[in-house]
C-alpha cells in the first residue's frame, strides 16, 4: 500500500513500530544535549509529536535513526533551547592552541606516556562533564559522531550544514574536550601543574 | 606525508572517512613515524572512551514510562 493511501491508525502503527522502539538511542542524545533526564524526557516527547506529524515524509528504507535524530536536533536547538532562555552558544575558540600530538612528539616513543597513564584514570563522569561543557554545535558534532556513529554525510544532513563545517565543529570539539580532561587531571594532580599543552603550531 | 600534513587528515581517517590514497599515505607515514603512531592510538583511544562514557541508554523502567507518556500525547493530539 502507497503511504499516501494508509489510514491514520495504519501510520500510527507503523510509528509505534519502528520509530518507538528507537526510544533508547534517542534518549541518550537528548540526554547529552538537554545535560538532564526530566529535560531530556520533554524534548523527547516533542521530538515524538513533531516526528509523527512528518511521518508521511519519511521515505521507508532510508535511515531511519538519522531522520529521527535531524528532529530531535532541530527540535533541541529551535524549541527547547529558546524556550528555556538559554543564551545561544557561540563557537568559540576554546580547545584551539591545545595538541595532544605536541606532547607526544616532544615526549619520544619510550615507555607509557603520561597521556595514556592519564585516560586511565579519567571516571566516566568526568568524561560526560567534558562533552557537557562544550559549546552546542561542537557538542553536537562529537556526540553524532563518536557516540551514536554517523558519518559526516549523515551529520551534515542532520545538523543542516556542509561537511567542512561538520569537520571543522568535530575537530574544535575533540580538542575542547582533551583540553577539559587535561585540565581535570592537573587539578586533582594526575599531572604537574606545570605541565601545559603545547600550541600545535 | 609529515607530521603536519598527518594532522590534517587524522580525524577523517580515523572516522573511516578518509579516501583510499589518503589513507595509504597516513598508513605509510605511521610505518616511519613512532610519536605519530602513538598519537594516533591515543586519539583512537580517546574517541572509544568518549562512546563508552557519553552512551547512556535510559533503565528499563524510565524507557517503559516514556513511552507509555509518548504514547498518550498522540492519542491526545489524535
Amino acid at each position: 500500500m502507497a503511504i499516501e493511501d494508509e489510514s491514520l491508525d495504519q501510520r500510527r502503527q507503523r510509528f509505534e513500530a519502528t520509530a518507538l522502539p528507537m526510544l533508547a538511542t534517542l534518549y541518550s542524545g537528548a540526554l547529552r544535549m538537554t545535560r538532564n533526564p526530566t529535560d531530556a524526557e520533554d524534548l523527547l516527547q516533542e521530538t515524538y509529536l513533531k516526528a509523527f506529524a512528518a511521518f508521511h515524509q519519511f521515505e521507508p528504507g532510508t535511515n531511519l535513526k538519522a531522520w529521527l535524530y535531524r528532529i530531535l536536533t532541530n527540535t533541541y536547538i529551535n524549541d527547547y533551547r529558546r524556550r528555556h532562555r538559554e543564551p545561544e552558544m557561540v563557537s568559540g575558540d576554546e580547545g584551539d592552541g591545545f595538541s595532544l600530538f605536541e606532547r607526544i612528539a616532544s615526549e619520544g616513543s619510550e615507555g607509557v606516556s603520561p597521556e595514556e597513564v592519564l585516560l586511565r584514570q579519567i571516571p566516566e563522569d568526568e568524561v560526560r562533564a567534558a562533552l557537557d561543557s562544550l559549546p552546542d554545535q561542537f557538542r553536537m558534532a562529537v556526540l553524532l559522531a563518536d557516540v551514536e556513529g554517523f558519518s559526516y554525510k549523515e551529520i551534515a544532513e542532520i545538523m543542516d550544514t556542509s561537511i567542512g563545517t561538520v569537520m571543522s565543529r568535530l575537530h574544535r570539539g575533540r580538542r575542547g574536550m582533551q583540553r577539559s580532561l587535561w585540565e581535570f587531571a592537573k587539578k586533582r594532580g594526575l599531572v604537574g601543574d606545570h605541565e601545559e599543552w603545547k600550541a600545535p603550531r | 606525508m609529515n607530521c603536519r600534513e598527518m594532522l590534517e587528515v587524522i580525524y577523517a581517517y580515523l572516522d573511516g572517512e578518509a579516501d583510499s590514497a589518503s589513507v595509504a599515505e597516513v598508513e605509510r607515514h605511521l610505518d616511519e613515524c613512532a610519536p605519530c603512531l602513538r598519537y594516533i592510538g591515543l586519539e583512537k583511544e580517546i574517541k572509544a572512551l568518549v562512546r563508552r562514557c557519553c552512551k547512556q541508554p535510559p533503565a528499563e523502567s524510565d524507557l517503559d514510562r516514556m513511552k507509555l507518556r509518548i504514547r498518550q500525547a498522540l492519542d491526545d493530539k489524535g
